[in-house]
């Protein structure tokens, strides 16, 4: 079984700003028999990847700043779709592309705890269940029934955190969110990540820098540069690749 | 297991009305979040949803029914206005809410998925929580005028009321959230949409039947008017209360026409938007 299957993925981002040619265009574009031309600049965020994750794999991504990392992500975790080609994702898949999103300001932190569960799909009753588990693992204590504002940027990352991962997803996609909290609470949010990579046919994609933890962490790591997929192979393979990019 | 594929091929009739029920947890949030939101940090809190319906209809009583002495059909001015004012408040708020939806979420949208007509639908019906509120008070200000004062022309037509109504406020609802994910669609790449919006809903008002009746119309001017929904929804909240109306059902068919056009129209292109907003905004 595969987690994700990519095929002939390409993501085009447009450059420049949006002018009177964009609507000259878009006007002509539904007007029938009319010509015409797309010549904007665009870049190639990412370029015919293929790929293939196999379920239950703990995998690490990593690549230069603007290789393509995070579109990559996006585009599994449906923010945005390709310009060609296709993804295939098997079970249910949660992304912590950014730890926090979705909280609201003037709600206390048991209120944002049930927003941000239903905004990755959680139903009250679901959440419910999960809610001990938050609030212990968050150490939010006392803060509860506080508006998230007033917490401290450190408390806000434990709260956002412990809400992802509660979903308790068959994929999870993380984007480089270890280098917040202090240090006790990095420790648990690894042991947590590397538990959870542990069970039975979890698969776990982490992006991130830190290639001591990519070592220790996944068995086999996706290199990307410029763009284009380079390799998929054991991460102390990778890793001399990397560093000889 | 909720698995899904994604392709750069979207097709058009792709809705998807199950994972719209799987997130109704979301919408209930949403509606709470807004609804409670809206007056935090306020001191009168709720009070401002019954405030501005007052004011306004106070300020046409003044200039439209004593100074300019635009008729209303012999009935009391003030809640004459209120009917208008009530109905057209929920439409402005709900379209100019909507329409601009991609750019006041992005931050929220680059971040994570969940399907994205779920902020326009519980926007809706945050929006119907503040317009039952004005009801409720649309209702006892009728009940002045009718019971205390013993006011003419008004006769309340119950079986209409009960049947009719809850109908006309429901394709409201429709009306309002489809001409705002329509545009909305619009105005991720264009914001310019957004400021001809803000412009053109003052200058609507006064081709609505908001501060005038549909009755002093002339029958052509009635068949042109009925190409606006909210005239003919005002009408029928009209019809219910104070009982006479020269609305035929020519004009209902006109207006639930184009209702049902502006949905499929909004609903197509708003689902071709919503993938790719988030790279143009």
């Amino acid at each position: 079984m595969n987690a994700i299957e990519i095929e002939n993925l390409s993501k085009n981002y447009y450059l420049g700003e949006i002018t009177y040619k964009d609507l000259y265009n878009d006007i002509l574009s539904v007007i029938p028999f009319t010509k015409h031309s797309n010549n904007k600049k665009s870049i190639n965020a990412l370029n015919n990847i293929n790929l293939i994750i196999p379920s239950g794999k703990t995998v690490g991504l990593i690549g230069k700043n603007g290789s393509g990392k995070s579109t990559l992500l996006k585009l599994i975790s449906r923010i945005t779709i390709p310009s060609h080609g296709s993804i295939k994702v098997n079970g249910k898949l949660t992304s912590l592309l950014e730890v926090g999103a979705g909280f609201h300001q003037d709600l206390t932190c048991f209120e944002n705890i049930f927003l941000n569960g239903a905004i990755h799909g959680l139903t009250n009753k679901e959440m419910k269940r999960k809610l001990d588990f938050i609030v212990e693992f968050s150490e939010v204590g006392d803060f509860l029934y506080t508006p998230v504002r007033r917490l401290s940027s450190g408390n806000y990352i434990k709260l956002g955190f412990a809400v992802a991962i509660s979903v308790d997803p068959d994929i999870l996609l993380v984007d480089e969110i270890l280098s917040v909290g202090d240090i006790f609470f990095r420790e648990k949010a690894k042991k947590y990540l590397e538990d959870f990579s542990k069970k039975h046919n979890k698969t776990t994609i982490f992006v991130s820098h830190n290639l001591d933890f990519l070592s220790e962490f996944c068995q086999e790591t996706i290199l990307l540069n410029s763009g284009k997929l380079i390799d998929f192979n054991k991460t102390e393979f990778i890793i001399q690749k990397y560093k000889s990019l | 297991m909720k698995s899904y594929k994604v392709s750069h091929k979207t097709k058009l009739f792709d809705f998807n009305l199950r994972e719209i029920y799987l997130f109704r947890s979301l919408v209930y949030h949403l509606v709470k979040r807004d609804f409670i939101s809206l007056y935090k940090q306020t001191v009168l809190g709720p009070l401002w949803y019954i405030i501005k319906p007052i004011v306004a209809s106070l300020v046409f009583t003044v200039f439209f029914g004593n100074f300019a002495g635009i008729p209303t059909d012999g009935i009391p001015k003030f809640i004459f206005y209120l009917s208008g004012t009530v109905v057209w408040g929920y439409f402005t708020m709900v379209l100019s809410k909507t329409c601009s939806v991609f750019v006041s979420n992005s931050t929220l949208f680059s971040k994570v998925y969940f399907p994205r007509i779920i902020l326009p639908i519980s926007q809706a019906l945050v929006s119907y929580l503040q317009f039952l509120i004005q009801l409720i008070i649309f209702i006892g200000f009728y009940l002045y005028f009718n019971v205390y004062l013993q006011t003419d022309n008004l006769n309340p037509n119950i079986l209409f009321i009960i049947f009719v109504l809850p109908i006309n406020f429901i394709m409201l609802g429709i009306f309002s959230v489809s001409l705002g994910i329509l545009s909305s669609a619009l105005t991720t790449k264009y914001r310019d949409i957004i400021h001809v919006l803000e412009f053109s809903i003052q200058l609507l008002m006064f081709f609505t039947t908001v501060v005038y009746s549909f009755n002093s119309l002339s029958p052509y001017m009635q068949i042109v008017m009925s190409f606006n929904p909210i005239s003919i929804i005002i009408e029928i909240f009209r019809f219910s209360f104070f009982g006479s109306s020269s609305l035929q059902v020519i004009h209902i068919l006109i207006s639930s026409s184009v209702t049902f056009f502006v949905l499929i129209f909004g609903f197509l292109l708003f689902n071709k938007v919503q993938h790719k907003a988030i790279d143009v905004i």
